[in-house]
């Protein structure tokens, strides 16, 4: 992994933080926090397995090939690191049970806290950044990418955003198959409710509200799980503007913290740094909250309605959609001879 | 010595003039507004019709003037499903009720339960809807009694403009079927219907056949079109039958699919299938413009209308033919459900929407424009095959209307519906139906099929290419099941679901 690569050529140690390997299905017993070395027998014969520290921990220090190529002073003390999503919900206060980053992205990818891991189908449990944490974490296919995907068949913004609703459009998000909670990847986009009168405001509205529909399920997927997130925080570049965010509170009722410092997973990987260093504890304030989006109680009535609409599309439509992807897939095969 | 062919339409008059023996020599149109009074009230000012179709005369009356040629009989394609109201003395009650108007679907289902939907089938051809005249006087008498009390007559276009030339006002089979009010086997006002609604059957024109002369015009009348003396007016019929029998289908088994803003088929028939499977998919029978032939008609709610929403929604001001190729090569992966102003034939659902099926990020704005014209496409292929299932032989596909003009949409009608599709030397067929229904009046031809066998040419015919044919085959399989599979998801239910607030008003939610 791209932490453990770096932290080997600046210190020459073979380190993997406890979360990074908690990803390594099934090498890893999440359980005891150990490698289960027999299976890495069988699956990978011959491969030292790394050692494990918590992202937090200090790996080793800048050798002297490090400094060399890197300007760093020799000996400076070197974090384990993590994967960037996870150093991103260190960086936006995830710490306590129910704590959750969503992360405005190319994808919507979404981290909560939790207490204990309950093995749920649909979501991935992991190993935290802090010495024996636990998280939940879900992600989306796409989210950001469709509003680029409207620009290039649509023409470039402003459009209009019009109402809550979009006058009774109902989008399904799946253009790239859909990963938390279907697993699905042969679910495909879908755009419903369509009359003469939509326009392109409508259908950019629906996307948005289509993405934040995905949140929304995602979220009640974790409430059923057992592991119900308390407070949001909402990152990533998409929460500029301020529409985007808005209307994933007003499609899941619930308000989102927007912590003050957006730079991401670097900006965690320093919180990461200064707790190794000795500087800082996982309990320092690291990113003020700067804002906070409520959604607006008036529009929860016709949301709901939407949202049911939503979640009842995907089972009435799969087997078409999955058929028609086996034909894009085939299309491609027979383009690409 | 020319003849005059006028169609009147819901958005403009257009008119040509046909010499006997070299065909088609002169065209002219005429448009007119509709007006939006109130959501749902779609209304036209028939004065403003009458304007347009004394313009429209006017012109090709002088250009036959000049090439010497004068007009002889003159007769109208009309949009049916209107009708004016008239007083004793001929004078309009006010503006006429557009067929798109939805004023009246209370009295539609009043009269539908009084009379059994089946039953009025059988005896009209037509599935009961708010449009036709019998409804629009029901609502009249309810919500308009003033209007309804001082309502001696209540004319259809071709009707109302032969009042409005000075003669006695006389429809014809294929218009007086659109009444709900006719009988189409019998050929005659039904009592029976009549009786059930408490109206009477003056109310309504003297039938005669589409092709009667009715009179020669007053010489007063005549002056106002800037006709010359002796020009008969003859009875005309209904624009879509019409326009089939100008575009050559005569014959039983003989189609003819028009793509406007909507999408219609028309099939030629031996005799009405007024069965419950017909039925159900509301296709509508009536008398064809031929004699003792039957024409068969289902209406897509859907067609240009959609091409020129993506046009504008997705490239605005592009003209189509830059949109569209030449020929489609491949089928695309996306599914249209092309509801977009809900569903006549096949499914008979208003409240049906429109749905895009199968989206990803490659998705691009050319095979978005294609999946909407295979989507309109595929409800016409549902149409046809309903119909040959009900028992309607269908052996000749001739494409009509805007969506004609296009070869990758005339190809792309004969891959997804399997059957070869034909083109015409007709533009109007409408007007040049008239035109030869204007003769047969005359004494000029001695049926509409001396004409059509004379001037109408297939110009092209787009045979479906196999492998492409198979792919929409396979696809359109698909098709089949979206709509079962969307109905109704896009209206508000009332199923629980965890989570959801409860119905009312909860405190803070």
């Amino acid at each position: 992994m791209a932490s453990s690569f770096i932290v080997r050529r600046l210190t020459g140690e073979y380190v993997l933080d406890h979360h990074s390997a908690s990803q390594c299905d099934p090498l890893y017993a999440i359980d005891e926090e150990r490698w289960v070395a027999d299976w890495a027998a069988e699956i990978a014969p011959g491969l030292e397995l790394p050692r494990l520290c918590w992202p937090a921990e200090v790996a080793g220090r800048v050798s002297a090939p490090g400094a060399a190529a890197t300007g760093i002073p020799a000996g400076t003390p070197v974090a384990a690191g993590t994967i960037d999503a996870w150093a991103e919900a260190a960086s936006a206060g995830v710490r306590a049970p129910g704590d959750t980053m969503l992360m405005y992205g190319t994808t919507m990818f979404i981290v909560e806290a939790v207490a204990a891991l309950r093995p749920h189908p649909a979501m991935w449990g992991t190993a935290g950044i802090f010495p024996g944490s636990r998280t939940l974490a879900a992600g989306m296919a796409t989210s950001g990418a469709l509003t680029g995907w409207f620009r290039s068949i649509a023409g470039e913004p402003p459009y209009e955003t019009l109402l809550a609703g979009a006058d009774g459009l109902v989008v399904l998000p799946y253009f790239a198959g859909e990963r938390t909670p279907l697993f699905d990847p042969e679910a495909r986009g879908l755009v419903l409710g369509l009359t003469l009168s939509h326009g392109r405001g409508h259908l950019y509205r629906a996307l948005l509200e289509a993405t934040a529909f995905g949140v929304r399920h995602i979220l009640e997927t974790m409430a059923g799980g057992g592991a119900a997130p308390s407070r949001l925080i909402a990152v990533g570049g998409g929460t500029r503007g301020g529409l985007w965010t808005r209307i994933v509170s007003d499609v899941t009722g619930r308000p989102q913290e927007l912590p003050r410092e957006t730079i991401g997973a670097s900006h965690g990987d320093a919180l990461l740094a200064a707790i190794a260093a000795g500087l800082a504890f996982p309990e320092t304030p690291w990113n003020e909250r700067q804002a906070i989006v409520s959604p607006d109680p008036a529009l929860a009535g016709r949301y709901d309605a939407l949202y049911d609409i939503y979640r009842s599309l995907y089972p009435a439509t799969r087997a078409q959609t999955h058929a028609l992807a086996r034909l894009q897939a085939e299309g491609a095969t027979e383009r690409a001879n | 010595m020319t003849l005059l062919g006028l169609d009147v339409g819901t958005a403009a008059c257009k008119g040509l003039l046909l010499d006997p023996g070299e065909g088609i020599t002169g065209t002219a149109r005429r448009d007119y507004p509709l007006s939006f009074p109130a959501p749902g009230r779609v209304e036209l000012d028939p004065g403003l019709v009458w304007d347009a179709v004394r313009d429209v005369v006017g012109e090709l009356a002088a250009r036959a003037g000049a090439a010497g040629r004068p007009v002889r009989a003159l007769t109208f394609s009309v949009s049916c499903d209107e009708a004016v109201a008239v007083d004793a003395e001929g004078r309009a009650l006010g503006p006429c009720i557009m067929a798109l108007d939805t004023r009246s679907s209370a009295e539609a289902e009043r009269f539908e339960r009084t009379v059994g939907r089946r039953r009025i089938y059988e005896l009209t051809g037509l599935p009961v809807h708010a449009m036709f005249p019998l409804v629009r006087l029901l609502w009249l008498r309810e919500h308009e009694p003033a209007v309804f009390r001082r309502t001696a007559r209540f004319l259809a276009w071709h009707e109302y403009l032969a009042l409005r030339l000075g003669l006695e006002p006389v429809g014809d089979p294929s218009v007086a079927a659109r009444t709900l009010a006719y009988d189409i086997r019998a050929r005659a006002w039904s009592d029976e219907l009549l009786a059930a609604a408490g109206l009477r059957a003056s109310l309504f024109a003297r039938v005669q056949p589409s092709g009667t002369a009715i009179g020669e015009l007053p010489a007063a009348a005549a002056g106002t079109l800037g006709l010359g003396a002796g020009v008969r007016l003859v009875t005309g019929g209904m624009d879509q039958s019409m326009a089939a029998l100008g575009s050559g289908a005569i014959e039983p088994g003989a189609a003819m699919v028009g793509t406007g803003t909507w999408q219609a088929v028309t099939v030629v028939a031996e005799a009405p299938i007024l069965t419950e499977a017909m039925l159900a998919s509301g296709f509508a029978f009536g008398p064809h413009i031929a004699p003792d032939r039957y024409a068969a008609m289902a209406t897509n709610a859907s067609g240009g209308s959609l091409l020129r929403w993506a046009r504008d929604v997705f490239a605005p001001g592009e003209p189509y033919e830059r949109l569209l190729p030449d020929r489609f090569e491949r089928p695309t992966d996306l599914l249209v459900l092309p509801h977009f102003e809900g569903s006549v034939s096949p499914w008979m659902d208003p409240a049906s929407r429109g749905a895009i099926v199968g989206l990803d990020l490659a998705t691009g704005r050319q095979e978005l424009l294609q999946a909407i014209i295979e989507g309109v496409t595929f409800e016409l292929r549902e149409n046809l095959e309903r119909m040959e299932a009900g028992g309607l032989a269908i052996r000749d596909l001739r494409a009509t209307g805007g969506g004609a003009r296009s070869t990758a949409w005339l190809q792309l009608k004969a891959d997804a519906t399997g059957r070869p599709v034909s083109t015409v030397n007709i533009g109007e067929p409408g007007a040049f139906a008239a035109a030869c229904l204007a003769g047969v009046g005359a004494g000029v031809f001695a049926s509409v099929a001396e004409p059509i066998a004379r001037f109408v040419r297939t110009t092209a015919t787009y045979e479906p290419r196999p492998p492409m044919a198979a792919a929409y085959g396979e696809r359109f399989a698909r098709y089949r099941r979206l709509y079962p599979a969307l109905s109704g998801l896009d209206r508000p239910t009332r199923r629980g679901r965890a989570g959801a607030a409860p119905p009312g008003p909860a405190p803070g939610r």
